[in-house]
Order: C-alpha cells, then sequence, then structure tokens
C-alpha cells in the first residue's frame, strides 16, 4: 500500500531525476524496458482502503486491491506518474484497464499481454507482445531503446534481484524489513535501490528460535501486514509473494539472445503467478520450497474475490497436510490487518510455539 | 441421481413427448440430452472443457463434449445446484467465486459425474474457468489440455498460434482415446456448422422485425448450449426446427405468442433456475426479450478448405475476449439492429470479467439511449435470490422506458 511517505519519497525522487515516469501493475511486467527508455518505473499500488467508490465503478466482488488502485488513480494522487502500463495478468487488471481509460483516457495507457502458458510456441508470442510494449514505451518516451540500453538494465535488474534474494538469505532481516526494501525496489530506479541495498545494515537484534513462518500468498504490498503477524514472535523467512519472490525469481539472462527474446524467456518461464497454467505451477513450486526451507508454519494470504490465487488454497491445504506443515489461511480486505485477523495469527504462532 | 440416468430419462421422456409434437425447445432439449448421453456412451470419447472452445473438432473425432458451465446451468435448472454449492465449500472453494464453476466442483467430488477422458481448459472468458479445469484434472490425476487464446483482433500471426495449439489438441485426443483425426471429417463439420450458422442467422434476422416471433424464453441458453452441436446433422436440424416454427410465428403474424410492447436486450448468461422475472415483465409490461447478447453470430463462415483458421478467427473474437471496447461495439450493435427498448445485465455474482465492466457497459448503452439495468443476482445459486427486490427494481426500469 502507498503511505503519504512513499508517495513523497517517489515524488522527490522525480524531482531531482528530472525524469518521467512509468506506473506497472504486474509481475511480469518487463521493468528492465521502461528504466531503458529512461523511465522511472513505479510499481502501482493503491493509497486506501477501498472506500465503496470502486464498488460502483466496478463491482463489489472484484479484488480490493484493485478496486484500491483505482480509486487511488481516480483521486488523482498518482497524477504525477506520466503513464501506466497494466496487464491482462487475471479478469480484475484486464478490467481495471478499461475502467481507468473511461476515466482518464488523456493518460497513456498500455495493456501488456501474458499468455498463460510457458511452450515454445507461447514464448515467440509473448516476445511480440514485448515488442509491442517496447515500440510503446519508444514513443512515449521519444526515444529509440536500443539493444544495448536494454542489454544494460537487464544486467542491473539482474544485480538488483541478486542482491534482494542474498540479502532474504541473509537470514538476519525481518519479515517486515525485506518488504519494506522490495518495494523501494520496485519504486525506485534500480541504480538507487542497488546503493539502497548496499546500504542496509545488519539487523542488531535477531529473534534467535522465533518459529520460522513462510508467508505465501497474492498482492501483499503493505511491510505493516507483515510486522502484524511478526509481533506475535515468529520471523518470516521468505515471501512468496507478486511482490516479493514473483519479483526476484526471474530468469537469468542470456547475452546470447537478442534482448526481447532475452526477455520473453526470462519472464515467462519466472517463478509462476497462479494464474499460469504449466507444470511446476504456483503450488508445485510452493511444494518445492516448503521442503528446502522446512518452515515451522506457512501463513496463506489472498484477497478477497481474488479467483486465481483462492482456487489454489484447497489445493495448498492438502499439500501442506501431506507434508505435516501447519497452516493458516487468510482472506484479507488490502488493509493492514484486523483484530480479527490478529486473533487467529496470534492463536496460530501459539500453536507453532507448541 | 447421477449424471447418466438423468441423461437418459430426459432423452427418453423427450422422445415421447416429440412424437407427440415436435417444438424446437423439445428437439433442442432432446440433442442437448443425447450430448449429455455421449459423455457415458463407450463409442465416444468424453471431455469436459471450458466454454467457447470449438466443438465442431470434437464432433470429427467422435468426442463426446461439454463445456463445464453447461453441468452447472444444468445442475441449476433441475433444482440441484445449492448442494453442490455447498459441498463445493466444504471442500474449501470460495464462496465468491462464479457458482456455474462451484456447482460442478461439488458434483464432480460427490462422484455424479464420472470421469472424462479428456479435460480440455481455454484461458477465456474468464480466470476462474481455466482454474476450475485445471484443479479437475489435479483431483482425478488427468492430463490436462488448456488453449491459450490472445486478445482480438484475429490477425494472421494469433490464428496461427491458435491453429498450432488446436493441432496440438487433436494430437491430444488422439494419444489418449485412440481416436484418429480427418481432416475430410472436419471439412464437412465445418460445412455442416456453416449450414446451421446460416440457418441461425435467418432466425436471428427474424427477431430483428416488430414484434420477433419469439418469446423471451424460446431462445434462452441458445447460442451457448448449440455450440455442443455445431458441426453436427442434429445441429443443422435443431436450428431449421427454431427457424420454421419463427417462421410460422411471423406468418402468422405473432398470433399465438404474448404482445410485444417493449424489446429487451439480455446481456451475457441467463438466470438458470426457475423464477418468475420473464414472466413478470411479458405480463405487467409486455417486454420481450428479443435478442441475448451471447446470441450473435459475429463471425463469417468457416472456410471449409481450411476450418481450423476459421475456428481460431472465431474463438479470439468471442465478444467476452479481450477488452471492453470489443464487446461494447457489438453490444451497441446488437441493441439497434434489434431496436431495443432496455438491456437486462443480471451481473452474476462471481464473475469477474462481467462485474468489472457493468458500468461501462450501462454508460455506453445510455449513451446511445438505451436504458440498462444492472441486477445483482447470482444465476446457479437460489439461495440468495430475492424475487420481491428484483422484481420492485424492474417495475422501476420499465417504468422509467415507458
Ligand atoms: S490479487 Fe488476485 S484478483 Fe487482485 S489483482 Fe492480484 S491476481 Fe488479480
Ligand atoms: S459467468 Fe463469468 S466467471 Fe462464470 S463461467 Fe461465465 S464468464 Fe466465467
Amino acid at each position: 500500500m502507498f503511505r503519504h511517505s512513499d508517495l513523497e519519497r517517489i515524488k522527490k525522487a522525480l524531482e531531482e531525476g528530472g525524469g518521467r515516469s512509468a506506473g506497472w501493475f504486474c509481475s511480469y511486467t518487463p521493468v528492465e524496458l521502461i528504466a531503458a527508455a529512461g523511465l522511472h518505473p513505479i510499481r502501482i499500488s493503491g493509497a486506501v482502503t477501498p472506500s465503496g467508490h470502486a464498488d460502483l465503478l466496478m463491482h463489489t466482488n472484484i479484488c480490493p486491491f484493485i478496486k484500491s488502485c483505482l480509486e487511488t488513480l481516480e483521486s488523482g494522487e498518482l497524477d504525477f506518474i506520466d503513464m501506466f502500463i497494466f496487464t491482462n495478468g487475471c479478469d480484475a487488471q484486464r478490467r481495471l484497464y478499461d475502467v481507468w481509460r473511461s476515466l482518464r483516457p488523456d493518460k497513456p495507457a498500455h495493456l501488456f499481454c501474458i499468455p498463460k502458458l510457458t511452450g515454445p510456441d507461447s514464448l515467440r508470442r509473448f516476445e511480440i507482445e514485448i515488442g509491442a510494449l517496447k515500440t510503446w514505451l519508444e514513443e512515449a518516451a521519444g526515444d529509440k531503446l536500443t539493444d544495448d540500453k536494454i542489454g544494460k538494465y537487464i544486467a542491473l535488474y539482474g544485480k538488483l534481484r541478486g542482491l534482494l534474494s542474498d540479502l532474504q538469505h541473509r537470514g538476519d532481516i525481518s519479515g517486515k524489513r525485506m518488504l519494506e526494501i522490495l518495494l523501494e525496489a520496485q519504486r525506485s530506479k534500480p541504480e538507487t535501490a542497488i546503493e539502497l541495498i548496499a546500504a542496509e545494515e545488519p539487523a542488531r537484534e535477531q529473534a534467535h528460535g522465533a518459529p520460522r513462518v513462510l508467508v505465501t500468498g497474492g498482492m501483499i504490498d503493505d511491510p505493516e501486514f507483515i510486522a502484524r503477524i511478526e509481533k506475535f514472535g515468529v520471523r518470516a523467512i521468505a515471501l512468496d509473494l507478486c511482490t516479493g519472490l514473483r519479483f526476484t525469481n526471474v530468469g537469468i539472462y542470456d547475452d546470447h539472445k537478442s534482448p526481447v527474446e532475452a526477455l520473453a524467456e526470462m519472464y515467462l518461464l519466472k517463478t509462476p503467478c497462479p494464474r499460469m497454467i504449466c507444470i511446476p505451477d504456483t503450488v508445485d513450486r510452493l511444494e518445492s520450497l516448503v521442503s528446502e526451507l522446512k518452515p515451522d508454519g506457512v501463513i496463506v494470504c489472498s484477497l478477497k474475490f481474488c479467483d486465481t490465487h483462492l482456487y489454489n488454497h484447497q489445493r495448498i491445504r492438502e499439500m501442506l497436510r501431506r507434508e505435516g506443515t501447519k497452516a493458516l489461511f487468510i482472506e484479507s480486505d488490502y488493509s493492514s490487518g484486523s483484530e480479527q485477523i490478529d486473533t487467529r495469527i496470534q492463536a496460530f504462532v501459539e500453536m507453532l510455539k507448541g | 441421481m447421477n449424471l447418466k440416468s438423468y441423461f437418459d430419462d430426459l432423452v427418453d421422456s423427450l422422445d415421447r413427448k416429440i412424437s407427440e409434437k415436435k417444438t424446437s425447445r423439445r428437439l433442442f432439449a432432446y440433442e442437448t440430452g443425447r450430448i449429455g448421453q455421449k459423455l457415458f456412451d463407450p463409442g465416444y470419447a468424453s471431455a469436459w472443457t471450458g466454454v467457447f472452445v470449438p466443438f465442431e473438432i470434437f464432433q470429427a473425432m467422435d468426442v463426446g463434449a461439454v463445456f463445464i458451465e453447461f453441468i452447472g446451468a444444468m445442475l441449476a435448472g433441475t433444482g440441484q445446484s445449492p448442494a453442490f454449492l455447498r459441498k463445493a465449500e466444504e471442500l474449501g472453494y470460495p464462496v465468491d467465486g462464479c457458482s456455474y464453476h462451484r456447482a460442478l466442483i461439488g458434483a464432480g467430488a460427490q462422484g455424479l459425474l464420472g470421469k472424462p477422458d479428456l479435460l480440455i481448459g481455454a484461458t477465456t472468458p474468464c480466470d476462474g474457468g481455466v482454474k476450475t479445469i485445471s484443479n479437475i484434472a489435479r483431483s482425478f490425476g488427468s492430463e490436462l489440455f488448456v488453449l491459450d487464446i490472445p486478445y482480438p483482433p484475429a490477425d494472421r500471426e494469433k490464428i496461427d498460434y491458435l491453429v498450432k495449439q488446436y493441432d496440438a489438441m487433436i494430437e491430444y485426443i488422439r494419444r489418449v482415446t485412440g481416436k484418429e483425426f480427418d481432416i475430410d471429417r472436419l471439412r464437412t463439420a465445418a460445412a455442416k456448422s456453416n449450414r446451421a450458422v446460416r440457418l441461425v442467422r435467418d432466425l436471428y434476422d427474424l427477431c430483428k422485425k416488430t414484434p420477433a416471433p419469439i418469446t423471451s424464453e424460446t431462445l434462452k441458453n441458445f447460442q451457448i448450449v448449440f455450440a455442443l452441436l455445431m458441426g453436427s446433422d442434429e445441429g443443422v436440424d435443431v436450428a431449421a426446427t427454431f427457424l420454421d416454427e419463427a417462421r410460422e410465428n411471423a406468418a402468422d403474424s405473432c398470433a399465438n405468442l404474448p404482445k410485444e410492447r417493449y424489446r429487451l436486450l439480455w446481456v451475457q448468461n441467463r438466470i438458470q433456475f426457475k423464477n418468475k422475472l420473464l414472466d413478470y415483465l411479458q405480463d405487467e409490461f409486455g417486454a420481450k426479450i428479443v435478442i441475448d447478447e451471447l446470441n450473435h453470430i459475429y463471425w463469417d463462415d468457416l472456410d471449409e478448405d481450411r476450418p481450423l483458421e476459421g475456428l481460431a478467427a472465431r474463438q479470439i473474437e468471442h465478444p467476452l475476449n479481450g477488452t471492453v471496447e470489443h464487446r461494447l461495439r457489438i453490444l451497441r450493435e446488437l441493441a439497434g439492429e434489434y431496436g431495443v427498448h432496455g438491456a437486462i445485465n443480471p451481473s452474476h455474482w462471481g464473475c469477474r470479467q462481467n462485474c468489472g465492466m457493468r458500468q461501462l457497459m450501462k454508460d455506453d448503452l445510455n449513451r446511445i439511449g438505451v436504458p440498462f439495468i444492472n441486477l445483482d443476482v447470482d444465476c446457479v445459486d437460489p439461495s440468495n435470490y430475492f424475487e420481491g427486490q428484483l422484481i420492485t427494481r424492474l417495475q422501476g426500469f420499465m417504468e422509467m422506458i415507458g
């Protein structure tokens, strides 16, 4: 979620950098192209818990992240962002693109389409979509995107993602802090994010012996949500989220290929989101992650009305039962949490502590 | 009850009724019931599919195929959906998801449906459909095949992309069931599909006239279910029967039909369980559904030499695929061509793709002077259905039109 201070920081960075910016929504968006076009890439969050107004523009049963984004966009809070790249990530996102354009036809907007399959033909289809995004960005930014420029940013983002993974593996960082850094990395230019990570001090106090939980789910972009989990004395050791592993676990750059070809492969074959139909899919990957990390418990967080994630719950439940891993399932409303959720987390943590 | 005996009973009873009097709806239900029987007929391979996939291919390969929402609708129509929706909930399925899918999940888990040979999903029109099919495949331990449908417009590259997937699907069917593919059989199926479509076009053209020679019920769920018969002789027969009946009614100046004062467009799905809304609209206001959004031939005849390409273009250009412009344009055209006085969208609960654009549809049709009402209904789950409230809203809507 965007706090007022987040928006101020981004605006300040933009003023200092003197550049233009592009908002993006989904972890399948090749941010390398945005940065290579000289634009500041800003991952969009909502700034408000949906008030009900988006229910009128769309419907009650649309996920609260999308409704919050819509209300935030409509409020003018994000007017400082020059253009937006939407995706067909899910039905709600596809409709956000439609509704947003009807409200603000003056703002440049592009729909970036991602196949749901990952075979060779889908890769070629995805390359065409990446090519279309590249052309759109060139026109919007008024600058040619050369292979060299793109290659440079692929390398830079590769470095950034590597640093983010190392940081997560260092093991001395709270889940809350990790999410803060991850979000900064998705709201900053890559150069800035790399500097931020380099300056990250080791945590002074380490929570030795605290139960280790893996947090998995969809769109969590509020560090306070993770803080509310950790305040009960557990450590979030991995964030298998749209803003977490699904941002960092993008494939390795193959520089024998053209940058567009390489990006297609890196993104289409990355750690999948539940929208993808592939083997291994999200649940299979989660299973591997659980056997690799052996967490004491798993907290599965999805937003209400999110079909792609919620339709996996039954399988996840069965898989974790098989693995003998305790799990807590939370359906949330894109707020920082609630007393009711706190009570459930507390009970879960007590169970983990045995 | 298991589904096989349901289809057997349905076909038997309709067979008797048709021998007394052949009506289009009876024949339609009978032929659809026979498709249902094929799911259990050892002479056919059975498939559960996504909606809007090309059934001509299944026809040409002796695959008895139904789309999963058809089963959800049928369970609602026979009053059985609530029990299966509860079952899906017990299994951990989100209660806010589309109930077409949840009803199927519940029924599948109760063993009502048996196990199909083939599971063929498609990435349109919605996330829920493809997730449901892939979950079913996992739970059966079956192989899954999914068609990835790009958004319109259907240009050469996108058509080729989908045709290659059809080739792979044919190979999957062949491999799993041993059914061979013969392009000439598909060409024949394409020719029959074209014949049926021409008849359906004529039928729809008659409905553009005032009064339309149908009732609000005549073409309920028509084209979406008719797709199951595409490419077959039965499909041609059903289309011809509907057309003949409509012609007779037209020739008779619709004397046997209720009076038509207002003409309405129905958006997306009908309400599948028994309800009184359409009777109320007809009896109180003389308001008739003359066109459903999903009853619309938006594609050209299939090229019988290259049927897969035409099928691909048809699937890509489906009104529910892609961004809003595509669908709005079609809605505007339908509203104009059929001269409707208003449009009703049930806003089926759980259908994100439809609900997310309902205000856009309303604004767009209002702009061309067509009043539009969004209801809040779950088309498959009668347990949250409050008819009195809906009637009050429809009353206000009709008064506004009048
Ligand atoms: S949380 Fe779910 S419904 Fe919402 S945008 Fe993400 S994938 Fe779509
Ligand atoms: S009603 Fe909507 S969600 Fe349900 S199957 Fe149809 S398109 Fe999908």
